[in-house]
């Protein structure tokens, strides 16, 4: 099929379209000082440059990084024993519970946040005064990204090779450590795909921090609205590429760290 | 002794059915919330989910409030023409891709990865700027036609992550085969690799349409003149505090609709098993 190579030719264009020119502008943004996207009457500044270095950027990147380290750790710590229990159990209808599982995701997500907050406010649970903490923030957080760690994991245990798990237990080793050195060993490329599913939105989203944070849990998808509403252009482009860059160098590190060989050659 | 072992079977396996359902039901509280207020009669009150009643008039609430039917339907339009312009543009992107010599292959993987790594505010916020940029040549962009680009660029390199592996998994000999047997190189691709795939873009498909119908952030930013998706009317008229509990009416009648398919197809399933077995 070597000769339809030209079919990669109109979503390579679009690719450069849609990706490499945003990224062109931005960088040309934040040279100006302009009124949004109008250059007329737009001078060169490198304001952008200086607010970069303002205490409150850096503030909102640690409280971002720390909300999705933990959101991804009670996924994980959640979402592994019911993808393993799920899979490993002889239950007969599995499908059905996998669909059940799929369920709660098909109502809308910005509801589901409102719905928390409502609940949160009830008299009874509102004397606990969690709205505005960041703990409330990384519960909803979780019960909102958890099947996406739940899915990737679940799909490479249910494609593993049960037979090498069986030898493991015919040569007469304990659970535990068949669990530790082969089953879970081989899971860790759902477990990855579960991971960077999770941090990516939990880091950057601005919907939960802002409804449930009550905007005293300020992340950088919070800065970034903000700016961008206030019509400030070229502070937000900066910010943006920061933001970004900070993002995919995490997600790149953590995908060497657990494969150091690369995407490619699994 | 065996009996002793059996025991503590029996202890492990409720400790994990009852680990499964909490964390089950811990995902289902937001639903049950949703599905209570769509029949309460005072959803909207100060206190929170305080019964009111019941009522059924969130339910008319879907076809006479004109903002709440509106930001449905605009939802509805730009995720099914987003599905089928990303399907399409997902599957011959993948057959192009396969055909690339590793090389221009590896260059390609890592353009197509960028949606995918990039967050969806930095994504909403790129393409607001392309739309920014057009904007003096097209006035009208803004809407239907930004909110249709942002939807198709994000969702695209999820149908290529569904398509392309089982593209690879497919035997070369099969399209030697069409070719062999009298059909053009372009009849044997339509007609005979593209159904291999069916499962695949199905998949593919149906991810992309999730990701869009409850799309928020990118919506956020690409959204305009008049026209927006329900993520965003829920989001609004929220902050607005003129939120309609119609909202709720409609979320919970689609989880009834939804859950009906589901129970059917698994009544459907185990009968259809039944009748096998006689």
């Amino acid at each position: 099929m070597k000769r339809f190579k030209g079919f990669a030719i109109p979503y390579l264009i679009w690719l450069i379209l849609l990706v490499v020119t945003p990224i062109v502008v931005m960088i040309v943004l934040t040279f100006f000082n302009t009124k949004g996207m109008d250059f007329i009457g737009a001078t060169f500044s490198l304001d952008a440059y200086k607010r970069l270095a303002d205490p409150s950027i850096l503030k909102a990147l640690g409280n971002s990084l720390y909300i999705a380290f933990f959101t991804v750790l009670i996924c994980f710590l959640l979402g592994y024993p019911v993808a393993y229990f799920l899979s490993f159990s002889n239950i007969k209808n599995k499908k059905l519970v996998l669909l059940l599982m799929i369920l709660p995701m098909w109502s809308n997500s910005m509801l589901r946040i409102v719905s928390w907050l409502r609940l949160l406010s009830t008299d009874f649970l509102s004397a606990l005064n969690l709205i505005g903490t960041s703990g409330a923030v990384i519960f909803v957080t979780v019960t909102t990204y958890l099947p996406f760690m739940i899915f990737p994991i679940f799909t490479v245990l249910e494609k593993m090779d049960r037979s090498i798990i069986e030898a493991s237990k015919d040569l007469g080793v304990p659970a535990w450590k068949t669990f530790l050195k082969i089953t879970f060993p081989l899971s860790l490329g759902g477990v990855s795909s579960g991971v960077i599913m999770v941090f990516l939105p939990a880091a950057t989203g601005f919907a939960i921090s802002q409804t449930i944070g009550l905007d005293k849990v300020r992340l950088v998808g919070n800065l970034l609205q903000t700016v961008f509403e206030k019509n400030n252009y070229n502070f937000g482009s900066l910010l943006s590429i920061f933001v970004s860059v900070v993002i995919i160098a995490i997600v790149l590190l953590f995908d060497f760290v657990q494969n150091p060989k690369g995407r490619g050659n699994k | 002794m065996l009996i002793e072992t059996s025991w503590k079977n029996v202890l492990a396996n409720v400790l994990k059915v009852l680990f499964v359902v909490l964390v089950f039901s811990i995902m289902y509280v937001p639903i049950v919330i949703i599905i209570y207020q769509s029949f309460n009669k005072t959803a909207n009150s100060i206190s929170p989910l305080a019964w009111g009643g019941f009522t059924f008039e969130h339910y008319k609430e879907i076809f006479t409030d004109r903002q709440l039917y509106t930001s449905i339907l605009d939802s509805l339009l730009v995720s099914f023409w987003a599905t089928l312009l990303s399907t399409v543009f997902g599957v011959f992107a993948s057959i192009g891709l396969h055909a690339l010599n590793k090389k221009a292959r590896k260059a390609m993987d890592f353009l197509n990865e960028i949606p995918m790594l990039n967050s969806e505010i930095v994504t909403g916020i790129s393409i607001m700027l392309v739309c920014s940029l057009i904007k003096p040549l097209f006035p009208g962009v803004f809407g239907f036609p930004s909110m249709l680009l942002a939807h198709t660029f994000f969702m695209t390199p999820y149908v290529i992550l569904m398509v392309l592996p089982k593209l690879e998994q497919t035997d070369e000999a099969l399209f030697e085969a069409a070719q062999d047997l009298g059909c053009s190189p372009m009849k044997s691709l339509v007609k005979v690799v593209i159904p291999s795939l069916s499962t695949a873009i199905l998949t593919g498909a149906l991810i992309a349409f999730t990701l869009s119908i409850d799309d928020f952030v990118i919506s956020f930013y690409t959204q305009g003149g008049g026209f927006s998706n329900f993520s965003n009317y829920v989001y609004s008229s929220y902050t607005k505090k003129n939120f309609s509990a119609g909202s709720y009416a409609f979320n919970a009648l689609l989880t009834f609709v939804t859950l009906g398919i589901v129970l059917a197809i698994s009544l459907y399933g185990n009968h259809k098993k039944k009748g096998e077995n006689k």
